[in-house]
């Protein structure tokens, strides 16, 4: 790690505020690095137990055989011009003296913790003591035992770097949500862990350990005498869900570390595809297929993406008998496009019992069904093929149709059914009597939340049936006529 | 909440002062707030001054949002004129700053007044709106037509 690496990194964090470097021998620009990150308000630097040449004031230096260092003020006139917002300072083995501490204590008003360990160029006493004892809440004193600290500068370390970085995604995604609580918990403390092992568990819990930013908001790596491949494989994981997260993906290609303001796209096409498919997916259908994905190939590849296919809604395409077919041929695309992931339908009068069978050969997911003005293209049987293959259905509506429904059969098949609408304002209920339905529905949908039926004659003892057939009906739209 | 006063400041510098509960439409800032409640001064690196007082002007706007029918159509309204403003390039740095300060709301209204902006459009009439450019070979272009062939015309012969 250099100099120059640590400054690239630390500018891209302007938002900073704790910067903590233990055990380096890195001469650090702490000039540049307060004017990069004006909120800084902790720093820790510890220059003890150094391998690698001194630099100035970072001496090498052994527990118990400390040679004198330095006399160094460079460090402390740079965090004192720089760093004015400065609330905790740690300078542990550090060259400075008095002049240095005073410069500090002038330009820090905030200062309120200081810990000074190991830096025996000072001399804490008078007025200088004075001072300190009047402003820092907790002072620790140059010869102040290092005992209770938390790293072990016994031993001879690699170079380690700590960078506790405040990340500020843009957003908390949803998949955070479907980690257990007790994952998300460790997941802020001991993130190598959760890239070591739950990201093994299964697929999901891969893809939010890499692309959830929020699992990546702290990042503590001090305690891990890991490789330093592995410490950069976890920054790297680190940086990048950011990046996702903060500029989308389009800022992932460029590896210049320009400023972000030249990299913001200017172009629609250079929209982040998260943001383009957030548009697209309002568009119909026939609007995406014949329009949208031809404007450019960013678009088209956004438009093949099975995740705008998830919920097709044909059902405001209404056309005349001779122009069904392509409209029917138009949606097996895009249910082939969905790649198995759809979950809602609605389709208008084009529908017909192959296409159903279509639809339901490649959705096992379909929670939701909607149907309209189907009739004579889609039959009894047709529409009961279809639905035995998608027991997942949640919602089924039927609007305008003048289908014979078996509901019995409908409720068998989808035992999770909690929504069936049924529109008949066509008055077609001569075959059947509106009462069976109620019984059916009582008898055969105890899932049932809402209900709606419109167009029926429903007795009200009927309805009555209903409300006691299904218990957790928490709405009933329907036109019953006073007995 | 109290009236607390946060002040936001954008990339070219602009600063504005406005109440906690507005700054808290901006996620982003939700979510640092939540970490740290001293923070009183925020900067928004992506985002430019005029563009981010028009993401405050919508947040003020919408700061209490009451579940009244009636309330709900006076905003909508509001939306509505709010988005007139706006020609197509502004619109796009105001959904990329509402994504970046993740105001659900404000993307949601964007993404929502293009794509009524180009339903019914050709793609050539889409690339001249937002002046994207034909990336297409002629080649590619002969698929993207072939692969589609069923209705581009809904008066063309359909397939069988």
């Amino acid at each position: 790690m250099t100099n120059k690496g640590v400054m690239n990194g630390i500018a891209k964090f302007p938002l900073l505020e704790t910067l903590e470097v233990f055990h380096s021998s890195l001469k650090l620009d702490l000039k540049a690095i307060g004017h990069v990150c004006p909120q800084l308000k902790t720093l820790k630097l510890n220059s003890l137990c150094c391998p690698g040449p001194a630099h100035g004031n970072y001496a090498i230096s052994q527990l118990g055989d400390m040679p004198p260092l330095v006399e160094c003020d460079d460090d402390a006139l740079a965090i004192a011009e720089s760093m004015p917002k400065l609330r905790h300072l740690q300078l542990m083995g550090n060259g400075l003296t008095n002049t240095g501490l005073n410069v500090i204590l002038d330009r820090c008003p905030h200062l309120e913790h200081l810990d000074v360990r190991k830096c025996f160029n000072m001399n804490l006493v008078g007025n200088l003591e004075k001072r300190c004892l009047e402003r820092i809440k907790e002072l620790r004193r140059p010869g102040d035992s290092t005992a209770d600290y938390p790293y072990n500068i016994g031993v001879s370390v690699m170079l380690q770097i700590m960078i506790s970085c405040r990340f500020y995604p843009s957003h908390r995604p949803s998949s955070s949500s479907s980690l257990p609580p007790a994952m998300k918990e460790r997941g802020y403390r001991n993130l190598a862990e959760i890239l070591e092992n739950a990201q093994k568990v299964c697929r999901s819990w891969r893809g939010v350990v890499f692309k959830d930013p929020w699992m990546w908001r702290r990042i503590d790596l001090s305690n891990r005498r890991s490789s330093i491949s592995c410490v950069v494989t976890l920054l790297i994981v680190a940086r990048e869900a950011w990046l996702r997260s903060t500029f989308g993906t389009m800022k992932m290609k460029t590896s210049s570390p320009s400023p972000m303001k030249d990299e913001e796209p200017r172009n629609w096409a250079d929209l982040p595809s998260e943001l383009t498919s957030l548009i697209l997916i309002r568009l119909s259908v026939a609007d995406i297929l014949n329009n949208a994905q031809k404007v450019c190939r960013p678009w088209r590849r956004v438009c093949k993406e099975p995740s705008m296919w998830r919920k097709i809604d044909m059902r405001n395409l209404i056309r005349d008998r001779g122009m069904l077919d392509p409209l029917a041929i138009m949606c097996r695309h895009a249910v082939d496009r969905s790649e198995g992931g759809l979950v809602k339908i609605h389709l208008g009068n084009f529908v017909n019992d192959d296409l159903l069978d279509y639809i339901a050969d490649r959705s096992r997911n379909l929670r939701s069904l909607g149907l309209g003005m189907c009739f004579p293209r889609v039959t009894r049987p047709g529409l009961m093929n279809a639905i035995t293959k998608i027991p997942l259905l949640e919602t089924l509506e039927v609007s305008h149709s003048c289908l014979n429904l078996s509901l019995e059969d409908i409720g068998h098949a989808c035992p999770q059914l909690k929504t069936l609408k049924l529109n008949s304002s066509g008055g077609f209920w001569n075959s059947r009597n509106d009462d069976d339905y109620a019984l059916e529905i009582a008898e055969s949908m105890p899932e049932l939340r809402h209900l709606h039926l419109y167009g029926n004659n429903l007795s009200d003892t009927r309805l009555y049936a209903i409300l006691d057939g299904c218990p957790h009906l928490e709405r009933v739209f329907t036109n019953v006529l006073p007995a | 909440m109290s009236s607390n006063k946060i002040v936001l400041t954008s990339s070219d510098g602009e600063s504005f002062e406005v109440e906690e509960v507005v700054a808290r439409k901006l996620q982003i800032v939700g979510h640092m707030l939540e970490d740290d409640c001293v923070i009183n001064e925020i900067p928004l690196q992506n985002v430019t001054g005029d563009i981010l007082s028009m993401v405050i002007e919508y947040c003020k706007t919408h700061v209490d949002e009451e579940e009244s029918e009636e309330a709900q159509t006076k905003l909508k309204t509001w939306d509505e004129e709010f988005m007139k403003k706006f020609d197509i390039k502004t619109l796009l740095q105001i959904i990329l700053a509402a994504n970046y300060l993740n105001v659900k709301g404000l993307l949601d209204l964007v993404s929502q007044t293009i794509a009524d902006t180009i339903k019914d459009y050709t793609p050539e009439q889409i690339r001249e709106v937002f002046g994207v450019e034909n990336d297409y070979t002629e080649e590619e272009e002969a698929e993207v037509r072939k692969e589609n062939a069923w209705a581009f015309d809904e008066a063309d012969t359909p397939k069988p």
